[in-house]
């Protein structure tokens, strides 16, 4: 899903302006930016993206995993996780906080792409899902 | 295998084989004892190790002249380290008591009336004694996992820091490129983050390993040989890629240097060996041994005529040769018999270690 629009939730400057370059080559629209996790709940609000690539370690009191934990709660928005955590507690808390994708830094281009169009296939595969008993009623 | 009904539920009594399972059931039961005394509160672990003072004191009595003064050392031992010192102190008295009370020469004519007394002041101090020192011990071993602790947290926060700085790096060297117009000046800075994304793929492997000292390094060489290929197939070729790795375990240094051995290998294969052919085949080996070898091997266009690699080096090769002799090993490069061109690094599995020089030592006999 080219052309789908991404909120980046990173708090280094320089990999933000490198991850809006990689996204834009990618096909990607960059719907916006944030730097903690309550900047990204206000522009997930404003700018309604299709995807969050976030950070779990964010400047500010709430951690990444509180963030996307927030936003599939309220906005039913897939989040992915960018970030230089491999151990496999982080894991644990990432897939427990309904992580759709985990991207380790430093990021390639094919990794983020994969991760990317996994994730949105596997939202419109749930809300197809969610549809079908509806449709089925 | 006997069954026998008890209510609704079937016991299975399964007999008890002497030998390598009667130990490790034995090792299983102890194990599920001192996880239960984990569990408990300093309350409960003294109220144990009363009973287990009355237990013994028990058969104390009834055996008489055989003594049991060494077996309540265990009520003593249990109350220090699961309830504290305090509680040792106090099983140690108890046990003395229960020991006197015990005593069938009490009945008996001492060469001193206050001797039982003294023998039972001696026993309390030695088991006050052993307390106090079993606390002592209790009390750094619980100091020694508090650091343990703080260095493994320390480790994931520096760990974490060199991949989110390795980032930036990459980051920088992207935006950079981004101001070149030349293709081949915006692939010399490509080729630096697939290095630097080559060595960050090492540090989360060790990371997730946990084995500091060394790693395997075929799980390493295969990822990196399946990324490389994914992002730097030439355009309308169609690639096969064979990694056929035995597990090899390196220490960090080598690894890393290999790391980027192998990324250069492989780089210089992708760019060169398939330029304007439809497909081919890149081969990757790693072979342990008393002398490792690890192999990139590709089908296609092969060297040039008279080619000599130490002295017609770009500067790919150039780097693969000299990080070759840092790891003490050898390269061989040169064209494949059945076509196409082959690169051997051959390498020791173990390097001398790593010493500080001072000027008071002597210089290095190595050659580089």
């Amino acid at each position: 899903m080219t052309n789908a629009r991404i909120l980046i939730v990173e708090d280094e400057a320089i990999t933000v302006s490198a991850l809006k370059r990689e996204l834009a080559s990618l096909g990607y629209e960059v719907a916006a930016t944030a730097s903690t996790t309550d900047e990204a709940l206000n522009a997930v609000e404003l700018h309604k993206p299709d995807l969050v690539l976030m950070d779990i370690t964010l400047a500010g009191n709430l951690n990444g995993i509180v963030g996307a934990v927030a936003i599939r709660g309220n906005y039913h928005v897939p989040v992915v996780f960018l970030t230089a955590h491999a151990d496999d507690q982080t894991m644990e808390r990432a897939v427990a906080a309904g992580a759709f994708g985990y991207v380790l830094k430093p990021f390639s281009g094919a990794g983020l792409k994969a991760a990317i169009e996994t994730a949105l296939h596997k939202h419109q595969t749930e809300i197809e899902n969610r549809r079908a008993p509806d449709r089925a009623a | 295998m006997k069954t026998k009904q008890l209510g609704n539920s079937d016991l299975f009594i399964t007999p008890v084989h002497f030998g390598a399972s009667a130990w490790e059931q034995s090792a299983a039961a102890i194990h599920r004892a001192l996880e239960f005394l984990d569990r408990i509160s300093q309350t409960a672990a003294t109220v144990l190790a009363i009973m287990l003072v009355a237990v013994i004191a028990c058969f104390d009595y009834v055996t008489g002249d055989f003594s049991l003064t060494l077996f309540y050392l265990v009520p003593v031992v249990l109350a220090t380290w699961y309830a504290g010192r305090i509680s040792g102190w106090f099983i140690g008295a108890l046990s003395a008591a229960a020991w006197l009370l015990g005593d069938p020469a009490l009945s008996h004519a001492y060469g001193h009336p206050l001797m039982p007394y003294w023998n039972a002041a001696m026993l309390a101090l030695v088991y006050g004694v052993v307390a106090h020192l079993l606390s002592m011990l209790h009390r750094l071993q619980t100091e020694l996992q508090e650091r343990v602790e703080q260095r493994t947290a320390s480790l994931a926060e520096v760990h974490h820091r060199v991949k989110n700085n390795l980032q930036i790096i990459s980051s920088l060297l992207m935006l950079q490129a981004e101001k070149l117009s030349r293709a081949a000046d915006k692939a010399v800075f490509d080729e630096c983050r697939d290095r630097i994304y080559s060595m960050a793929r090492l540090h989360e492997q060790l990371y997730s390993s946990g084995e500091f000292s060394d790693l395997d390094f075929a799980a390493h060489l295969r990822e990196m040989a399946e990324m490389l290929v994914r992002s730097h197939t030439p355009q309308g070729c169609v690639l096969a890629l064979d990694v056929r790795a035995d597990p090899v375990a390196v220490d960090l240094d080598t690894a890393v240097t290999l790391g980027l051995i192998a990324n250069e290998l492989l780089l210089n294969a992708l760019k060169h060996g398939f330029a304007g052919r439809p497909a081919g085949k890149l081969t990757v080996e790693l072979y342990g041994g008393n002398r490792n070898e690890m192999t990139v091997r590709d089908d296609g266009c092969g060297l040039p005529p008279g080619f000599d690699a130490t002295k017609d080096a770009g500067l790919g090769l150039e780097l693969v040769l000299g990080m070759t002799r840092q790891i003490r090993g050898e390269a061989k490069i040169e064209n494949d018999p059945a076509g196409g061109t082959r690169a051997a690094i051959f390498f020791p599995s173990l390097l001398p270690s790593k010493t500080v020089k001072t000027e008071l030592q002597s210089k290095p006999t190595y050659h580089d």
